[in-house]
């Protein structure tokens, strides 16, 4: 389980707003959740199990960084040289810089549907489950914060 | 409000679509990675658990390890695995998994505080057997708000690492010494996290040293302390494999 959905984890803690210095306790903190709760967890409903614990995890270290009043370092993460062409890599870059400053923009809840729907791709009844509202509030939360990003990527172009 | 479905499919313009595809694409890094493996005591490229199983079990832990991509399972966290891959197999999926925002059921920080165990008659065998008693289950919310210390890691690690060291002496057919692993386990951890999965290596090491009564007796009393736990179903299934052995 924690082979296979590492990566989500840890991207998904890293997109709602978990400071790098963060991450890797946080992904921890979501894999000690599970193995503890493994009886709960339905066969083929790990992601969303997991990506569920990743949203109170994340929230919580947010609210930390907040108290601590913290501003985090946009760093990403190192891909393994030589694996994709460098102008790729740093386009790529580029584009999650951009992202992360526009997730920051967007109140938590916004945020939190827009990454556990589009970049996570978790279903919308299962994004409902997880933030405890009904889908409707979903479908609004996500198709604002595609809003918001489509506004800042035109500013941003603008400028 | 028309159903959601995914922005490529609703009108995003490439840029929009550079954004998600460029953070989908992006892998933890490796440190991360192998730091986590090594606090939840998870080794890559070792296989130890399936080796001394019984084959019904080694069967079970196959799928489990192919359904939840664990290429790798120790100690108590294989067990945890055995008794996910039993409850799958004996029963319908249940309901979703509580995750809800205001009710999201998880462990504590700290290891659940359960009654005392209840322990079977020493003279079933030269160790002592200890049953976890059921408790309700601690929530998340809880869990989350209390603070996570390094002693909480620390001590879940070293929970594990016992436990791997029974393991490992069952792999070895060394079941005696799984049962001394077991009882060091049982009296450093008397309420420990992961006392179901000690119950399940103790029986599998009563039962490859032959003590098939002493095995029964120990399942029977943790069947009856939880009788809907996957555990108590995993337990009276390996007593039943070795039983038709």
């Amino acid at each position: 389980m924690m082979d296979a959905h590492f990566d989500a984890v840890w991207r998904a803690l890293r997109r709602l707003g978990v400071p790098p210095s963060g991450l890797d306790d946080g992904a921890q903190q979501v894999f000690v959740v599970a193995a503890r709760r493994l009886d709960e967890i339905v066969v083929g409903g790990e992601r969303p199990y997991l990506l569920g614990v990743a949203l109170r995890v994340a929230s919580d270290a947010r609210r930390a960084l907040q108290r601590r009043r913290e501003v985090p370092i946009d760093e990403d993460g190192d891909e393994e040289p030589g694996a994709r062409p460098p102008d790729e890599l740093l386009e790529e870059k580029r584009a999650r810089a951009v992202l992360a400053r526009l997730l920051d923009e967007m109140p938590p809840e916004m945020r939190e549907a827009f990454v556990l729907f589009e970049l996570e791709e978790l279903s919308a009844p299962d994004v409902a489950r997880a933030l405890g509202v009904p889908v409707g509030t979903v479908a609004s939360r996500v198709r604002r914060a595609r809003e918001h990003i489509r506004r800042g990527l035109v500013e941003r172009g603008a400028r | 409000m028309s159903e959601l479905r995914r922005w490529s499919e609703e009108g995003a313009t490439p840029d929009e679509l550079s954004l998600l595809d460029a953070s989908r694409a992006e892998r933890a890094p490796a440190p991360a990675r192998s730091r986590a493996f090594k606090v939840l005591g998870l080794a890559v490229g070792v296989t130890t658990t399936t080796t001394a199983t019984a084959t019904a079990s080694s069967a079970v832990l196959g799928t489990w390890t192919k359904l939840m991509g664990i290429s790798v399972l120790v100690g108590g966290v294989a067990a945890l695995g055995v008794a996910y891959e039993a409850k799958r197999a004996a029963s319908p999926p249940p309901p979703r998994p509580a995750v809800e925002a205001t009710a999201v059921a998880a462990p504590p920080a700290q290891p659940p505080s359960t009654d005392m165990p209840a322990n079977v008659p020493a003279e079933t065998t030269a160790s002592a057997i200890a049953v976890p008693a059921a408790s309700p289950p601690p929530r998340l919310a809880t869990a989350l708000r209390a603070p996570r210390t390094a002693s909480s890691d620390e001590r879940l690690s070293q929970e594990v690492a016992a436990l791997e060291r029974a393991n490992q002496a069952l792999a070895a057919h060394q079941p005696d010494i799984a049962l001394q692993a077991l009882d060091r386990y049982a009296a450093e951890f008397p309420r420990g996290a992961l006392s179901s999965d000690a119950t399940v290596l103790r029986v599998r090491a009563l039962l490859a040293r032959g003590d098939r009564a002493s095995a029964q007796r120990l399942a029977s009393a943790y069947s009856a302390a939880h009788p809907d736990s996957p555990f108590a179903r995993r337990l009276e299934a390996l007593v039943r494999d070795k039983a038709t052995e």
